[in-house]
């Protein structure tokens, strides 16, 4: 006789096909993992995983890019009635070139639902790094791979006010949920956003303070400006990620401008 | 030295006294009621986002 355990794939597409109905969000992941796409949940959805978000109207996410993942995607995507909006098409070299390609859902229940889909954002490693490091979150049947909080943040430092915030409540929310792991104190350390969260982690932590103020300069001063100047400091930081931002976007933002005038012509 | 809460925002523990699946499950709850009171899933403009083109805006396909 099989071992039972031999039905747990089994199972496991059995109720992943009963269960696609409750939500129509839920529909999305599925088909993704029915299609065997390689993604990663980013965005709004993934800072609600982590605790960071309450809300967002779109889904967003990262794949790998090579011609099979993309025809799964492809598939993946007709099956909800998605269509390809502004620019550019899905294709491996607008992808890999950092651009962002935008979906309309059309299929009941979904309609008008936005996805977004990247494969190379500015500051994050290739997508086998940022694989390694995802988590997993296990919802109604289905094991949903989110992209790793680390990453999250610096996908998140964009020239955008709205953007801000998250990154902001994603690190406060690692640290309070994980306050005991060793391994991810330098994270904190490199990328928490208030003066009060600082003092913090450089009182306990002051031995690695040396280390990381050659990646941040600002830990350095911790110790010795008043919580004005830290704020002050916090923001510089802040306003250099957003010019470094709108620099990476110009070249891709005239290719846009360059795509829609090919377009009208 | 400031306590580890009161930097966070009651609300905000409120949020991650949740489970992740207690919060998607809250979203979608959410979701529901924003698209059942009208809401829009259009995206806000936002003249800082790379992609503040018109055609972005509109719920039709352009391609």
């Amino acid at each position: 006789m099989k071992s039972p355990f031999l039905l747990i794939p089994f199972f496991q597409t059995a109720y992943l096909f009963l269960s696609m109905t409750t939500h129509p969000i839920l529909s999305i992941y599925h088909a993704l993992l029915k299609h065997r796409v390689r993604f990663l949940l980013m965005g709004g959805q993934a800072c609600i995983f982590y605790g960071a978000s309450e809300f967002t109207r779109d889904s967003d996410f990262c794949v790998f890019c090579d011609q099979n993942n993309l025809l799964a995607l492809q598939n993946a995507l007709a099956s909800l009635q998605a269509e390809n909006t502004f620019f550019p098409l899905l294709e491996e070299k607008y992808l890999l070139r950092g651009h962002a390609c935008h979906f309309i859902c059309r299929k009941e229940g979904l309609t008008n639902f936005r996805i977004d889909i990247m494969a190379k954002m500015r500051n994050c490693p290739d997508f086998e790094v940022l694989w390694q490091d995802r988590n997993n979150f296990f919802f109604e049947g289905m094991t949903i791979p989110v992209m790793g909080v680390s990453h999250l943040v610096q996908a998140k430092k964009t020239q955008r006010d709205k953007d801000w915030p998250m990154v902001r409540r994603l690190v406060e929310e690692d640290y309070r949920q994980h306050r005991d792991d060793a391994k991810k104190i330098d994270f904190w350390l490199l990328e928490c956003r208030t003066p009060e969260m600082l003092r913090e982690l450089v009182g306990q932590f002051s031995d690695r303070i040396h280390l990381l103020s050659l990646k941040r300069p600002l830990l350095l001063i911790v110790n010795t400006s008043d919580i004005n100047s830290l704020e002050e400091a916090l923001l510089r930081e802040e306003l250099n990620e957003r010019q470094a931002d709108r620099a990476y976007w110009e070249p891709l933002k005239k290719e846009l401008e360059q795509m829609r005038h090919d377009r009208t012509r | 030295m400031t306590g580890q809460d009161d930097f966070f925002e009651t609300e905000e523990n409120a949020w991650i006294a949740l489970t992740p699946v207690q919060r998607m499950e809250t979203y979608f709850k959410l979701f529901e009621f924003y698209r059942a009171a009208g809401g829009s899933l259009a995206p806000e403009r936002d003249s800082q986002s790379p992609f503040d083109f018109a055609e972005y805006y509109k719920e039709s396909v352009v391609l």
